[in-house]
């Protein structure tokens, strides 16, 4: 539904992006993931038609970005990072405006707005003016302008910025919602969102991709090594000892909970599940099993790791 | 067109939504009202050519500050990028800019139409060159808006934009100084001086050729501004 080739974008000699090449399926949810920075919001910009890239193509449904600019526009919505709308107008006659601008018909115009509020729950402001409305009524505003003519590729910018826990989850759903009918790119930095809302990450760092995949492929392909955690009631040295004679162990580490309880953490291959094997040894030895369970390594590994130059887990070196 | 007519009517609303919208129309009534009563009280001058050459001087002041905001502001408020990345082109969105503010320049011109009328009561004067003299103000105020609008696409400050669009605007007024006499040059500054056109249509006259300058020069303006747009885009 989105194919973007090869695009680079210099802002005079310094290059925001560098040769980014991805595809979105129909209706399908990327993340868009990267610290600050990374180039984000220059490649949505590009997408979107809002600048040209240096080099490279973008396509939505097909129609070039800049050759076919029109149509292309004509199947997206947008919300741009800093939620720019015109303040001094009414909810309603600003989304009136959009789809009309974007196309929808005189008389189709208000039930497309209000289908537009109602999916956003901001029908109850329909009359505020916006520079009346908080930080997250303006952002349901903003997403609310970007569905309004119910276009088939939605690109959103850091969605969940500035909002509420509430509504937060609220946008997440929304978003969900949209799977199947819509296709969406969202930006964002924060790491669960994407592992709740996506089905495939982007991710991308100083200007180029580093990866992209299903959340839970990427963070399987990091992950070399299990860890499990347990809780033992039990003598401390000979519980080490015990745990270390697993097959497959490469490393426990114990720390004391309250007296004479510990809580172990055991790292071991990735072929190995520690846990039954582990469970059975301490009920033999007649210690007092607490809690048992595996650790895995979080997208926030992941991402840590592929977004900075030195490795997390090497001391951090000064060579740039 | 639909499109560009969506966003004229969007940016008259805003003026009639915002302070700037209504301080120019209240200065605009109170200036060409004085100038009006004060032709009749001192000289008891029928007619409104006079009038309509005062009132080119207000719009010099007053224009600027209707044009000032509308590109300027969409890409101060970033509002620009929700526009652009509509599917709406260049083109509709200068023609739409242009003719929101040149839509408020005629409820402008409109509410003045009670000078004229006035006159028609106390005296019988010749209409003729009213209608002239309104279609002449029309197209003259429609040139300032153009280059104004081209100006505002320039910057991304409301306030460079005024001095320059103010600027540039005294500028094309002098040149019809500077051009009175019969050299060849004086000839020329006087044809490109934009206010020098309107003498005709406040004479009653509807010279073709000065509808033609006052088309072409929007027409060349508006062009420049879709340019400006898009070479900003590429920056
Ligand atoms: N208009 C511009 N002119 C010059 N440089 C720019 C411009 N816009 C962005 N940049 C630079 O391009 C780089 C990428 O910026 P971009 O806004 O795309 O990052 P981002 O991933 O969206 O970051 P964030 O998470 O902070 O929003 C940054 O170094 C930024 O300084
Ligand atoms: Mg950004």
């Amino acid at each position: 539904m989105v194919e973007v080739n090869g695009l680079t974008k210099y802002y005079g000699a310094y290059a925001a992006i560098e040769d980014v090449t991805f595809r979105v399926e129909p209706g399908e949810i990327l993340g868009f993931l990267g610290p600050n920075a990374a180039g984000k919001t220059t490649t949505m910009r590009i997408i979107t038609g809002f600048m040209p890239p240096t080099a490279g193509t973008a396509t939505v449904d097909g129609f070039d970005i800049t050759g076919d600019s029109v149509a292309a526009r004509r199947r997206l919505g947008y919300l741009p990072e800093q939620v720019p709308l015109y303040e001094d107008m009414s909810v309603r006659e600003y989304l009136a405006f959009c789809a009309r601008v974007r196309g929808v018909g005189r008389s189709s115009v208000p039930a497309s707005v209000d289908r537009a509020m109602a999916s956003t729950r901001i029908t109850e402001y329909a009359d505020s003016l916006i520079f009346k409305l908080s930080k997250g009524y303006r952002q349901r505003v903003g997403i609310a302008q970007a569905l309004v003519h119910e276009p088939a590729v939605l690109i959103l910018d850091e969605p969940t910025v500035g909002l509420d826990p509430r509504q937060i989850i609220e946008v997440r759903e929304l978003i969900k919602g949209l799977r199947g009918d819509h296709t969406v790119i969202l930006s964002t930095h924060i790491l669960p969102e994407v592992q709740m809302v996506c089905d495939r990450v982007v991710i991308i760092s100083d200007g180029t991709i580093v990866a992209i995949d299903t959340p839970e492929a990427l963070t399987a392909r990091i992950q070399q090594t299990q860890q499990v955690r347990i809780e033992v009631r039990g003598p401390e040295m000979p519980l080490l000892e015990a745990l270390k004679g697993l097959p497959g162990v490469q490393e426990v580490s114990a720390e004391r909970v309250e007296d004479g309880v510990f809580r172990c953490l055991i790292v071991s291959d990735r072929s190995q599940d520690l846990r039954e094997g582990a469970a059975a040894l301490v009920i033999q030895r007649g210690w007092g099993l607490r809690e048992l369970g595996t650790m895995a390594l979080s997208l926030e590994d992941v991402y840590m790791r592929l977004t900075s130059e030195a490795p997390v887990d090497e001391p951090h070196g000064e060579d740039r | 067109m639909r499109t560009a007519y969506a966003i004229a009517e969007r940016e008259i609303r805003s003026y009639f939504a915002s302070p700037i919208g209504w301080i120019v129309l209240g200065a605009f009534m109170a200036l060409v009202g004085w100038f009006f009563w004060a032709a009749i009280a001192y000289a008891g001058i029928g007619e409104m050519r006079m009038w309509f050459s005062n009132t080119t001087i207000v719009l010099i002041i007053l224009l600027p500050a209707l044009t000032m905001r509308l590109l300027a502001e969409e890409r101060q408020r970033g509002t620009i990028e929700i526009l652009m990345t509509s599917p709406v082109t260049d083109t509709q969105a200068v023609l739409g800019k242009f003719l929101g503010a040149w839509g408020f320049y005629c409820v402008m011109l409109l509410m003045t139409l009670q000078f004229p009328i006035t006159l028609t009561r106390l005296a019988t004067p010749d209409r003729g060159p009213f209608y002239s003299g309104y279609l002449g103000m029309a197209l003259f105020g429609g040139t300032f808006i153009a280059v104004g609008l081209l100006i505002s696409a320039m910057t991304r400050n409301q306030v460079v934009a005024y001095v320059g669009t103010l600027f540039v605007l005294l500028f094309l007024w002098l040149l019809s100084w500077a051009g009175s006499g019969d050299a060849w040059w004086q000839t020329l500054l006087t044809y490109i001086s934009v206010p020098s056109h309107l003498d005709s249509f406040a004479k009653g006259m509807i010279d073709t050729r000065d509808v033609f300058f006052y088309l072409s020069f929007i027409g060349g303006m508006l062009f420049l501004t879709v340019r400006a747009l898009a070479a900003w885009k590429w920056r």
